[in-house]
């Protein structure tokens, strides 16, 4: 049988990542970003890890380059890809907000309108939340450095994911909607979870006794 | 110049030659099989009246045709599968032929799709409809066809997963939930997310029996014991228990036609059309990370046409079998390689030439007449560029005609004795057409 291909991201999630796999026994060798590998073997439990942008996981598992994958709800619901969410695996907690300068006078979301610009790095995630609370706002996409938007006039208000709002308070800012609260998840390819199904009900399992006793 | 010029709509695709020849000869496998099991082809209309093909394909195919005005005014729509507009026009024309029909179709069908998710927005289908019976040994010929077409294309390794629509929502309504929740339930087990289908049931308040009860779906598949497993989550459930009869039979009917081999059964599969009503499969392939088949019963459809018929029926997905087929055994639908060749005369011989050029034809040889006059080395460059197997030249030479022929390849003299075969009053110099032509 094939090695089963597990792609996990490169970042604060990796570490958590891979002890948990390695206690798990699903991918026991060592893993690390610090180095150029990007592909890591496990020839004793037929396992491979390798290493991709996190939000290139749900498209490397989409597309059957990975059976397996670990990343955010987050990176999952922007990415839109058609993947398998098999298990929430309840580390990298952060939380979607909205966030506007402390001085606005703005205090809920409906606060925002027609004339009011969001910076955010998830603008898919973002365009449904206003949409389906009749919201509307324009979206701009940026891809980093978020708390500077409304400081410099780019933006009214963030989405973004914060986990602990420490770093929207120093920046000034304040939040006024808490939207939902992300988890890393182990997502599936989807012709992998049927052809390669009791390899991935094991390695589910034994997640899942991992996190039990936790 | 401006840039669309030169593009195409995103998610649609050109063929080129080669290709295509390795799409039709795949094409040809499978049509081959559905005639050898009694079906018959029929074609529908590209477009069709929105009203026909919305009737009841559910929430997968909202807002994902392709639709637009006629200049009458009418909405009319690309169609987005085949089951409906045959469903249409069985119950409209072909009444009296039925008990049961047996129809293939070989289609493109459309449906919009965000090219970034990677679906196409074209895309060819093969399938089958059984119209006229409500038997399951009707879906098990269904799923057994879908099994040997999938064989005749050389397809190794694919799985086939069956599983009954009568189970999920017999199951469903013993617990007692309401229709919008039912539906999430159903949505969660199309997207296999099992981290949703836990937190919709987990708000629900159920008993912790009902909760496991539902929350199995997401797990029960494997072999025939399944079925055991299933009795024991169906409870008092009528609908879910005589499902499970279903795919008893179903399964006994499989082994006797000998295609168990790649079946699996799946309790909790659904399907993303709303008309399904029964037994449902769907097949995977190493490779290829999308379902390459599908299908099941829909005894409903035709009614919405006037005409209540129980059927079944299935597709394939040509482009998905097509890249499985290639993954696993490359070259293996590669046309045969056949004798063809080019003509080339000089223009008083055109008769001649082209007489005999008509004759090698007939006789089944592929020939293509150079249309410019080129030098012999430019036409001898392109033969063996595009792969053409023999150039055959006229000029007058001192004693009049000459026929010299330029053949390539290890069956050199097979193709020089065909050509005499075919044209035995003409005398042919033969040369081998890759090495140096001068010395002639």
């Amino acid at each position: 049988m094939d090695y089963l291909t597990i792609a996990l991201p490169k970042g604060r999630l990796l570490e958590p990542a891979v002890e948990m796999l390695n206690q798990a026994g699903v991918f026991t060798s060592d893993v690390s970003d610090d180095t150029r590998r990007l592909v890591f073997d496990d020839p004793d439990r037929r396992s491979r890890v390798i290493l991709v942008k996190a939000t290139d996981v749900p498209t490397y598992v989409q597309y059957g380059s990975a059976d397996l994958g670990i990343c955010g709800k987050d990176v999952i619901d922007e990415s839109r890809k058609d993947v398998c969410e098999l298990l929430d695996l309840k580390m990298g907690r952060c939380r979607f907000v909205v966030a506007v300068p402390a001085s606005s006078h703005v205090t809920d979301v409906s606060g925002l309108g027609f004339n009011s610009r969001v910076a955010t790095k998830y603008p898919y995630v973002a365009r449904n939340y206003f949409a389906s609370l009749g919201v509307q706002v324009e979206i701009v996409t940026l891809n980093g450095s978020l708390e500077l938007a409304p400081a410099v006039g780019l933006a009214d208000a963030i989405v973004d994911i914060t986990e602990t709002g420490r770093t929207l308070r120093d920046n000034g800012l304040k939040v006024i909607a808490d939207m939902w609260t992300s988890t890393a998840r182990l997502i599936a390819n989807r012709v992998s979870y049927r052809a390669r199904r009791s390899d991935i009900t094991e390695a589910v399992q034994r997640l899942s006794e991992v996190m039990a006793g936790q | 110049m401006s840039l669309r010029r030169k593009q195409i709509p995103g998610g649609l695709r050109d063929y080129l030659p080669e290709e295509l020849a390795r799409r039709r000869a795949l094409e040809r496998r499978i049509t081959e099989v559905f005639n050898r099991w009694g079906y018959r082809e029929v074609v529908t209309p590209t477009f069709e009246f929105v009203d026909v093909l919305e009737s009841q394909t559910g929430y997968a195919l909202k807002g994902s045709t392709y639709r637009f005005f006629d200049p009458d005014g009418e909405l009319v729509a690309l169609r987005p599968e085949m089951t409906t507009p045959i469903a249409r026009l069985v119950s409209t024309r072909m009444r009296t032929e039925l008990d049961p029909g047996r129809f293939w179709y070989l289609a493109n069908v459309f449906r919009y799709a965000d090219p970034e998710v990677g679906h196409r927005r074209e895309f060819y289908q093969a399938g089958v409809e059984i119209i006229g019976s409500g038997s399951v040994f009707a879906d098990a010929e269904s799923i057994a066809l879908c099994i040997d077409c999938l064989d005749g294309c050389g397809l190794r390794g694919f799985g086939i997963d069956i599983g009954h629509m009568g189970f999920v929502n017999g199951l469903m309504r013993d617990i007692g939930l309401e229709d919008r929740v039912s539906s999430a339930v159903k949505a969660a087990l199309l997207r296999q997310d099992l981290v949703g289908l836990k937190s919709i049931v987990g708000e629900l308040g159920l008993s912790k029996r009902d909760n496991e009860r539902l929350l199995a779906l997401g797990d029960l598949r494997g072999d025939e014991s399944i079925l055991v497993a299933g009795a024991d989550i169906a409870g008092n459930s009528e609908q879910a228990l005589s499902a499970l009869d279903d795919l008893k039979k179903v399964v006994s009917r499989l082994r006797s036609l000998g295609a168990m081999g790649p079946v699996s059964i799946d309790l909790g599969l659904v399907k993303n059309f709303d008309y399904y009503t029964g037994v449902i499969f769907q097949g995977h392939a190493f490779g290829v990370g999308y379902d390459i088949c599908g299908g099941g019963r829909y005894d409903n459809l035709l009614a919405q046409f006037g005409y209540d018929s129980p059927s079944t029926g299935f597709a394939i997905g040509i482009e998905r079998v097509l890249a499985a087929v290639e993954q696993g055994n490359p070259g293996l639908l590669n046309e045969p390689r056949t004798v063809s060749g080019v003509v080339t005369f000089e223009e008083s011989l055109e008769p001649v030439a082209l007489a005999d050029t008509k004759r090698l034809r007939q006789s089944g040889i592929v020939v293509e007449v150079e249309l410019d006059a080129r030098p012999l080395d430019t036409i001898f460059e392109r033969a063996v560029r595009i792969g053409r197997s023999f150039v055959l030249s006229y000029s007058r030479g001192t004693d009049g005609l000459r026929c010299d022929v330029f053949v390539r390849g290890e069956n050199r003299e097979q193709i020089a004795s065909r050509l005499r075969e075919v044209l035995p009053s003409r005398r042919f110099f033969l040369s081998c057409l890759e090495t140096d032509h001068t010395e002639r």
